[in-house]
């Protein structure tokens, strides 16, 4: 007779924890859309800020933003696994590949030059 | 049918009667899923947070660019920006690099001129600094707390500057839930920031604002203009433009890119839990083998037994993924991330002093669920099988 009400209460706990997990899930996807006023605000006094997995600039200016600095300070590209030298891109939540902006070329400055 | 319900509710009493090894498999799942689920999760919420800081901050940054580094640039080609069609707006800003006090605790220091301040915020415990002789910050509630800040709080000089150095004061501490770039910021004035670098005249970028459609046009008269007229025709400054459109393109490759890098570590940790469960389901445990053979005496057939262990693995890896879903929400939420957040996001302290930007996605609670069943069927299913296979005589021994 022990078995059988074990086994109730095992199957009860089972669906309980399920339904709370499924509930989890829906809750918090409710819930960040409320967090958006603040951030929106915040990131408008500062002129947007802030893009990956770290806090401060003391190692990797690129994991903070890579508005800041297109590549990893501690890049090594012709390495083998270079890339992963920085602390911050091993094992870390946000990872993305190198920014490539635009720059000026040697031609473009000529052609204004000869423009001027 | 009725047959197969009822050899199906001997899983459930398996699960019971081998109690230790249930406790084992649901515990190997959460050591392995609670960490995943709490990477995916963190990473979710930076992305959408880093999304807003996309959405919301410039259509261009504009700045200096030698020997292949960011460099500062005048403040003066801000007018010269604006004059270009398209262009409504120009903001100097400057991000920069701060220790301070004895333990040198890092902050990141970031000047915008007071002219662009909104009239009123609500993410501030305090106001907006103003420009005068003393320097005036808002802080972060990292900074805040490891330098036992607040509204009021005056700070020692921290910087070296020719013309000379000054008391700063805190006016304000940011919002704990703005952000989670916000807790180690000391905002101020673009002009407190040039003294506290010592770079009058000078930003580390300018922040353009474009009216819609007109960014690409604005990036490369940026770059045929301006760059060679910097400073002169003798010492131009080449400039770099990023803009909106790189940004959102960093920010859709950096799912995959984080999906390849974090999900490669975890197939190491899968592989762990496959062995865990492998143990404790036959090769490690007569018991097992004793009453696979007990059934097999008894006058089950190998399919029946396969059943049951299916049920029972079923079952455990539910309660496993569901434990992990919850152990997680209630460590993020209510632990706010005690510990554990500290190893995936830099310079975090043990305790956060914010609420952390975390989502836990449906994908990522539905593929829990799928790697808890795979990790205890490839660890059990193959086991029982054996077991099953061979004579009842020779399992029991």
């Amino acid at each position: 007779m022990k078995v059988p009400t074990s086994r109730s209460l095992t199957a009860g706990l089972l669906v309980v924890s399920v339904l709370s997990a499924l509930g989890v899930v829906l809750h918090e996807n409710r819930d960040q859309r409320g967090r958006a006023e603040h951030r929106v605000e915040f990131q408008r006094l500062v002129g947007g800020l802030g893009f990956g997995a770290s806090v401060d600039i003391s190692h990797c200016c690129f994991c903070f933003d890579p508005r800041l600095r297109g590549v990893c300070s501690y890049w090594e590209g012709p390495i083998p696994g270079g890339f992963f030298l920085c602390a911050e891109h091993l094992g870390r939540v946000t990872s993305y590949p190198y920014l490539h902006t635009s720059r000026v070329t040697e031609s473009d400055t000529t052609e204004h030059a000869a423009s001027d | 049918m009725r047959r197969l319900i009822e050899i199906s509710k001997t899983g459930l009493t398996a699960v019971l009667l081998n109690r230790t090894r249930s406790a084992v498999t649901v515990f190997a799942l959460l050591v392995i899923l609670v960490p995943y689920l709490t990477g995916v999760g963190l990473s979710h919420g930076i992305q959408e947070d880093a999304a807003v800081s996309v959405r919301i901050g410039g259509d261009l940054y504009v700045t200096g660019n030698q020997f292949g580094r960011n460099t500062p640039i005048p403040v003066s080609l801000a007018s010269q920006i604006r004059e270009l069609e398209g262009v409504t707006s120009v903001t100097p800003r400057i991000v920069g690099r701060l220790t301070l006090g004895r333990e040198q605790v890092e902050a990141v220091a970031v000047g915008i001129p007071a002219a662009a301040f909104p009239d009123a915020v609500q993410c501030i415990d305090g106001r907006l600094p103003k420009s005068s002789s003393t320097n005036e910050f808002v802080v972060g509630t990292s900074l805040a707390r490891r330098l036992k800040l607040k509204n009021g709080s005056l700070l020692p000089p921290f910087y070296r500057n020719p013309a000379g150095e000054h008391v700063s004061k805190i006016v304000g501490v940011f919002e704990s839930d703005v952000s989670l770039w916000q807790s180690t910021l000391m905002f101020s004035t673009l002009e407190t920031a040039q003294k506290i670098f010592n770079l009058e005249g000078m930003a580390t970028d300018l922040v353009v604002h474009c009216q819609p459609g007109y960014d690409r046009n604005v990036s490369s008269a940026i770059l045929r203009t301006v760059s060679s007229a910097a400073g002169g025709p003798e010492s131009a400054i080449p400039v770099t433009v990023t803009t909106r459109q790189q940004l959102n393109l960093l920010l859709a490759a950096s799912g995959s890119h984080r999906d390849g890098v974090f999900n490669l570590h975890f197939v190491l940790a899968f592989a762990v839990g496959i062995l865990a469960v492998f143990v404790t389901s036959g090769f490690g445990r007569s018991e097992r083998r004793h009453e696979t053979g007990l059934l097999k005496a008894t006058g089950w057939q190998t399919d029946e037994i396969l059943l049951r262990s299916f049920v029972e693995n079923l079952i455990l890896s539910i309660a496993g993924a569901a434990f992990s879903i919850l152990f997680t929400f209630l460590w993020l939420k209510l632990f706010n991330g005690y510990w554990i957040a500290s190893i995936f996001i830099h310079g975090l302290s043990i305790d956060p002093s914010f609420p952390l930007p975390f989502r836990l996605a449906p994908v990522p609670a539905m593929l829990a669920f799928v790697i808890a069943i795979s990790i205890t069927m490839c660890g059990s299913l193959w086991s029982t099988w054996r077991n099953a296979i061979v004579p009842p005589e020779e399992a029991m021994r």
